[in-house]
């Protein structure tokens, strides 16, 4: 066995290695991506302008996300979003070999059983839409305009915390955001720090 | 005289021994124990304790400040009527990056002092009571473990435990503010530079500079102190997330270069 010390002097080792992109900028073209879904389908973020689109970072593993999912936080945002014609594509960017990555069947296995309304599951394990997003967390939460604008970035809610009785007290940024996108109106706050387990890229 | 009192210190440990629990769960990847510098206590006069977390092998844990990820550990008392904690203390924490994303938290075992302060009517046996929940993350995966702590006092001549030691030195070794040396914070774009004024600048040179105040200084960045034209500052990135940076307070510690012991450094603008 790696001693622990020994393995942090090679975790830092590899900051230069991987270093992920800058967080998407606010009011810019979000970046592209096309890529295939758990279920095979084509998702391209080109391809679905004139719709809203919600990008959420995963990782049923992480106890931030069991917070969102376990409560149905997570859930009732996506099925009262994609009511309203939101695209909501989950992104899981755990590489191969983290503890977090899933091959496409267990992926929607799982989002199923968690009742996941999600249009796309997508298994992103090179990490390439990840990275070009700067996603750091699990939860992280991005929102696209019609016009394939970003316009938000960050936090799923205001409460950085594993405790899903934090919830109800929390301001839910992204369903600010998405009234304010869907309302035609800018959005007040536009980028949060995330919260979450980090990404394992 | 004194004699007794010896003898009544070491019959109290026999009869009222000191009751610090161990609390793991093996599901936490942590375990968390509160040490007690003594085994009893005295109206009015305070209880150096400490709480011991041991992180798994290969796991970490989070600073108060845990950088782009985690969680900071929470600690809730619940304590005898009367009886007030001091504030937690965290000691200097590893800067640590995976995939490019840097947080700031500790493996192995950590001491994180507290004190706790009866009230001048305080008598009797008293329970300490403390829930802890933390975060923990090996290379793969993250998980939220939580114990509760125990620790039974009781009254009578404070004796020292065989922790005192181990606990006087991890409260050495804690961020001490500095009467001697400011700190001076200057926004300029998208870069802050920090400049520490005050005597023997030297021993600041090469020394880490951890912000405990969140979202002020990009974790990116490697934050050292270095002495130029007799000036000691650093220069790098504000933080991404950092708002109304005019009014930005922060909150840093010191530690390593020359410096004897870790040094906490504060700016405000109401200074």
């Amino acid at each position: 066995m790696i001693p622990a010390k020994n393995m942090f002097i090679a975790m830092v080792s590899t900051i230069s290695a991987s270093l992920i992109a800058h967080a998407a900028d606010i009011g810019q073209p979000a970046p592209d991506f096309s890529t295939k879904d758990a279920k095979g389908a084509e998702v391209s973020l080109a391809k679905l302008k004139g719709k809203v689109v919600v990008l959420e970072w995963v990782n049923h593993g992480c106890p931030f996300v069991v917070k969102h999912y376990g409560s149905q936080n997570m859930q009732k945002l996506q099925e009262s979003y994609t009511s309203k014609g939101v695209v909501w594509i989950t992104i899981n960017s755990g590489s191969k070999t983290s503890g977090s990555f899933t091959d496409d069947a267990t992926f929607i296995k799982m989002s199923e059983e968690k009742g996941s309304k999600a249009t796309h599951l997508v298994a992103d394990e090179t990490g390439v839409i990840g990275k070009s997003y700067g996603a750091k967390t699990t939860p992280h939460m991005i929102v696209i305009t019609a016009e394939g604008v970003l316009a938000y970035n960050g936090a799923i809610d205001s409460k950085k915390s594993t405790n899903a009785a934090d919830i109800a007290g929390a301001e839910n940024y992204v369903a600010k955001a998405l009234d304010e996108v869907l309302a035609g109106k800018p959005v007040t706050t536009s980028k949060t720090e995330p919260y979450g387990c980090g990404v394992k890229y | 005289m004194k004699q007794s009192i010896i003898l009544a210190a070491s019959v109290s440990t026999v009869f009222f021994p000191m009751h610090a629990q161990t609390a793991k769960t093996p599901e936490g990847h942590a375990s968390v124990t509160l040490l007690t510098s003594t085994s009893s206590y005295q109206p009015s006069t305070a209880v150096q304790a400490a709480l011991q977390m041991t992180y798994d092998d290969g796991w970490h844990g989070y600073w108060v400040n845990p950088g782009e990820t985690g969680m900071k550990t929470e600690i809730t008392w619940k304590l005898p009527s009367g009886w007030t904690a001091t504030e937690a203390e965290f000691p200097i924490p590893e800067r640590y990056s995976q995939s490019g994303i840097h947080s700031y938290g500790y493996h192995g075992t950590i001491l994180i002092p507290v004190s706790f302060i009866p009230p001048n009517d305080a008598k009797g046996e008293v329970t300490i009571e403390g829930e802890i929940a933390w975060l923990a993350c090996d290379e793969k995966q993250c998980v939220a473990g939580n114990a509760t702590v125990k620790l039974t006092l009781s009254a009578g001549l404070p004796a020292a435990t065989k922790d005192a030691p181990t606990i006087r030195k991890a409260v050495d070794s804690l961020p001490q503010a500095s009467a001697h040396h400011s700190l001076l914070r200057k926004i300029e774009g998208k870069n802050v530079t920090l400049t520490v004024t005050g005597p023997q600048l030297e021993n600041f040179d090469g020394a880490e500079i951890l912000p405990v105040t969140e979202q002020a200084l990009a974790p990116s960045h490697d934050w050292k102190f270095s002495i130029k034209d007799g000036v000691c500052s650093a220069t790098g990135p504000i933080n991404e997330y950092a708002e109304e940076a005019d009014e930005m307070s922060l909150v840093v510690v010191v530690h390593g270069g020359k410096l004897a012991k870790p040094v906490l450094l504060r700016w405000s603008k109401k200074m």
